[in-house]
């Protein structure tokens, strides 16, 4: 007995080592791997082989349905390959779960695999899309787009609606690595925007049912981006926007370089006010004198209404009758022509005139005026000898003698301008020449005394010296400005200007004793005559010299004027006189009458001629 | 674009109400294009839900159930004959198809019920589950309604076909936990096929219908 189980125990224990010597052994275990169905109707299993034992192994693979007993074996093992069992269409049911198992089956033994429940509805993988067509497009803006479309697979039926197909695309540019990943949906189309011109790009699509898998990549295909003439045309933009930066800065450094002429070519300065030949510079500097030399009286108000103004004011009395007659603004109603005489108890002509007080009242623009156009000594009247001459005067003051105030118009030496006709202050121009410097305040003042009154120095002091020289009393004043060519000119002109001689002559100069006098005018028959008579020389007064106490003797020019001023007396020569003879001359004056002397001043200076009649 | 409109009716109908939607006379106004999708999108979507609950379910309750008895297991609405692949879809009538699809949907409204419950009372499960359970059932009664319009509109005056009864409750309920778990198991497999083939004879439908099998 126990040989026997001995003997079988060893027979068995040989055999097994025989078999485990050879290496043969019963097959391993298979294992489905996987089971596609390319379109719901057919499907395919595939399995891994186990080892084999070393013995050849047989496979098969067994299937049934669910809700069905029966087991059925793979139809087809050759059609999928090896290892694989295809169903064909009649042994495929959807909606059926298979149980699918695979039995190895070799000489030591067999063995199954595991089972698989398969349903072909979640199975399907289908083949990739086909026809992969790929088009550069253009928007109507110009834009380009990739237009890819592509095919669902041959094998689907999706127009039937029994597959419900989803793609996706990938795309990617010759030089990326990475793909770029696009999901479609169910349409077999796509546009893909922003691509860069000039580069190739690849594309894959791939499919999937709602339930199953994703098909592996389709054939790729290709397409270079064409270069877009957008990018032709903003290089364009480009130069041409860099020559316009250009131009520009050109511009820009053409204008700095001359910036002023530019600016004056297009915005030509406004020119401001001047009056010509009126230097606005020598006004501030005070240089009245050469102001007025500039203005040069040339285009001096030629107008009619100045001479009008002035024929109005001034009145020239041609006979020896005449008088000098202060313009009065009530007498003066602008007629013109009428001579008005003043007040013959007033005044012996123009009155009393404060020319002090007119001055210093119209004094406007006097700054400029020369201080040597100084206002000749105003003849006061009797009553008021010394309120019209303050000794102080101001030059300057001296030149404005526009009155604009009518009422004041008695102390206004003016004269009626009747008699002006050849008055020199008929025309501005004249009266510019007379008054030499102030030439600009003779015609302000014209125009601002609004044609009333036209007191001009020169017409004072050539009343003045017609006085003096007519009543041997007064002298003319003389003004500084003996260069002036305005005493010669009112000279020449005639002096028509006629003026009442005052009454009292008022010395304002004081001698070197310090001692003015004052001499009693004595009316006479010492009117001026001056017909139109030229004097090219100016009136002055000369004081011949110091008589008694303080007594001044002024000679009257060698003039005319002088020689009517000095009635009988003749006119004296030049005014170079000899101690010795002025004093005779001043006796011969005092002698005769007082006619030669003069009223002194400022500026006294006694004729020689005078005296040099009177020493005759 | 197709999925997406899909979607979005799908989205439409269950967060936004509208009231359009309230009466049923209001769907005379829709077109049919629009019933399908709306259809369309219920289905698809309880498809979607059974299958994940079938999977859920075998990979944690049954997976080792599947050997047994798996050959014997048939589904209640199998008696209804439906075609099985395209050739069969496109060789019966849209009339036919769609009154067996009407009789599938019927034909689950008990069994959906008692899944319900027997899923609630599952212990270890999900609640994901429980939740798709009733999904599916909502679905379900929505769907059915969808479909008899699109039969009105199709076939008007066509009577409903009779739909096969389950009778599978003694198993669900009973006191064998592998018992139980097995007949869930193959309740949850019947249903996820049956909400497959609805939701594949609606599509291949619109495509008939609508696009004239040109989709």
């Amino acid at each position: 007995m126990q040989e026997n189980m001995t003997s079988a125990l060893a027979f068995i224990l040989l055999f097994l080592n025989i078999s485990l010597l050879n290496g043969q052994s019963p097959p391993g275990k298979p294992e489905i791997h996987k089971c596609r169905s390319p379109d719901k109707e057919t499907f395919t299993c595939w399995w891994n082989p186990g080892t084999d034992g070393g013995l050849p192994t047989n496979y098969s693979l067994t299937y049934s349905k669910e809700g069905e007993k029966t087991t059925h074996e793979c139809p087809d093992y050759k059609t999928s390959g090896p290892n694989s069992c295809f169903f064909s269409k009649q042994y495929t049911s959807i909606w059926k779960i298979y149980v699918i198992t695979v039995n190895a089956t070799n000489e030591m033994g067999s063995s199954a695999s595991d089972p698989l429940y398969v349903d072909v509805t979640y199975i399907v993988e289908p083949e990739p899309p086909r026809n992969l067509t790929l088009e550069v497009r253009q928007l109507k803006d110009k834009k380009t787009y990739l237009w890819i479309k592509w095919s669902p697979p041959n094998i689907t039926d999706v127009k039937t609606g029994w597959f419900t197909m989803e793609y996706e695309i990938r795309l990617k540019s010759e030089g990326a690595d990475e793909w770029e990943n696009h999901f479609t949906g169910q349409q077999t189309h796509f546009k893909v925007f922003d691509l860069y011109p000039g580069q190739k790009y690849f594309v894959q699509t791939r499919c999937k049912p709602d339930h199953g898998y994703w098909s592996r990549w389709g054939q790729e295909n290709s397409i270079e981006i064409p270069s877009d003439f957008t990018l032709k045309d903003t290089t364009v933009w480009i130069i041409v926007a860099i020559l316009s930066a250009v131009v520009c800065l050109i511009t820009v450094w053409a204008v700095a370089l001359k910036g002023y002429s530019m600016m004056t070519c297009i915005f030509p300065p406004v020119p401001g006010p001047k009056i010509k030949g009126f230097d606005t510079h020598l006004l501030e500097k005070g240089k009245s004198e050469e102001l007025l030399s500039a203005l040069g009286c040339q285009d001096f108000p030629p107008t009619s209404d100045s001479e009008d103004l002035l024929v109005e004011f001034l009145e020239v009395d041609d006979n020896e009758d005449e008088q000098l007659m202060p313009s009065r603004s009530k007498e003066y109603p602008g007629q013109g022509g009428k001579p008005t005489h003043l007040d013959p108890d007033s005044d012996s002509g123009h009155g009393s005139y404060d020319s002090h007080s007119l001055l210093s009242e119209k004094c406007e623009e006097p700054q400029a005026y020369p201080p040597t156009f100084h206002i000749p000594e105003i003849i006061e009247k009797p009553e008021n000898p010394e309120a019209n001459i303050p000794p102080a005067q101001d030059p300057q003051s001296s030149v404005p003698y526009f009155h604009a105030d009518v009422s004041k118009s008695s102390t206004w030496p003016l004269l009626p301008g009747q008699h002006m006709a050849r008055s020199p202050y008929h025309s501005t121009a004249d009266v510019c020449k007379l008054a030499g410097g102030p030439v600009d305040t003779l015609a302000s003042f014209l125009d601002q005394a609004g044609k009333h009154f036209l007191k001009i120095s020169k017409t004072l002091e050539t009343e003045e010296e017609e006085e003096v020289a007519e009543h041997d009393e007064t002298k003319s004043f003389r003004s500084k400005t003996k260069q002036n060519a305005s005493w010669p000119l009112l000279q020449e002109k005639g002096s028509i200007v006629y003026a009442k001689p005052p009454d009292y002559v008022e010395i304002h100069k004081v001698n070197k004793d310090g001692v003015l006098s004052l001499f009693p005018k004595q009316k006479g028959n010492n009117q001026m005559e001056k017909p139109g008579v030229p004097e090219t020389s100016k009136e002055y007064a000369k004081v011949s010299g110091v008589v008694d106490d303080n007594i001044l003797v002024l000679v009257p020019d060698s003039r005319a004027q002088n020689t009517a001023l000095c009635g009988d007396t003749a006119k004296k020569a030049p005014p170079m006189l000899e101690q010795n003879q002025s004093e005779k001359d001043l006796a011969s004056l005092a002698a005769t009458s007082s006619n030669c002397r003069l009223q002194l001043g400022r500026l006294d200076y006694l004729d020689p001629t005078c005296f040099m009649h009177s020493f005759h | 674009m197709f999925q997406l409109l899909l979607l979005s009716n799908f989205l439409w109908e269950y967060v936004v109400p509208m009231p359009m939607c309230l009466d049923l006379g209001g769907y005379n106004e829709l077109s049919m294009e629009e019933i399908f999708d709306r259809a369309i999108v219920k289905a698809q979507y309880a498809s979607n839900l059974t299958t994940q609950m079938s999977e859920e379910f075998d990979e944690n309750f049954a997976e080792s159930l599947w050997h047994k008895a798996r050959n014997s297991s048939i589904c209640h609405t199998a008696s209804l004959a439906t075609p099985e692949d395209n050739e069969q879809i496109q060789q019966t009538q849209t009339d036919d198809l769609l009154k067996m699809m009407i009789s599938i949907s019927r034909a689950w409204y008990h069994p959906l019920e008692h899944l319900v419950r027997s899923v609630a009372a599952l212990k270890g499960a999900c609640e994901t589950m429980l939740s798709k359970v009733k999904e599916v059932e909502k679905k379900n009664e929505e769907l059915l309604e969808e479909m008899k319009r699109i039969l009105v509109r199709v076939h008007p005056g066509a009577e409903e076909n009779v739909y096969p009864a389950w009778m599978g409750l003694a198993e669900v309920r009973s006191a064998n936990e592998d018992t139980r778990h097995f007949a869930l198991s193959n309740l949850f497999h019947c249903l996820r096929c049956d909400a497959n083939k609805v939701a594949t004879y609606l599509l291949v439908l619109r495509c008939r219908v609508i696009h004239d099998n040109k989709c």
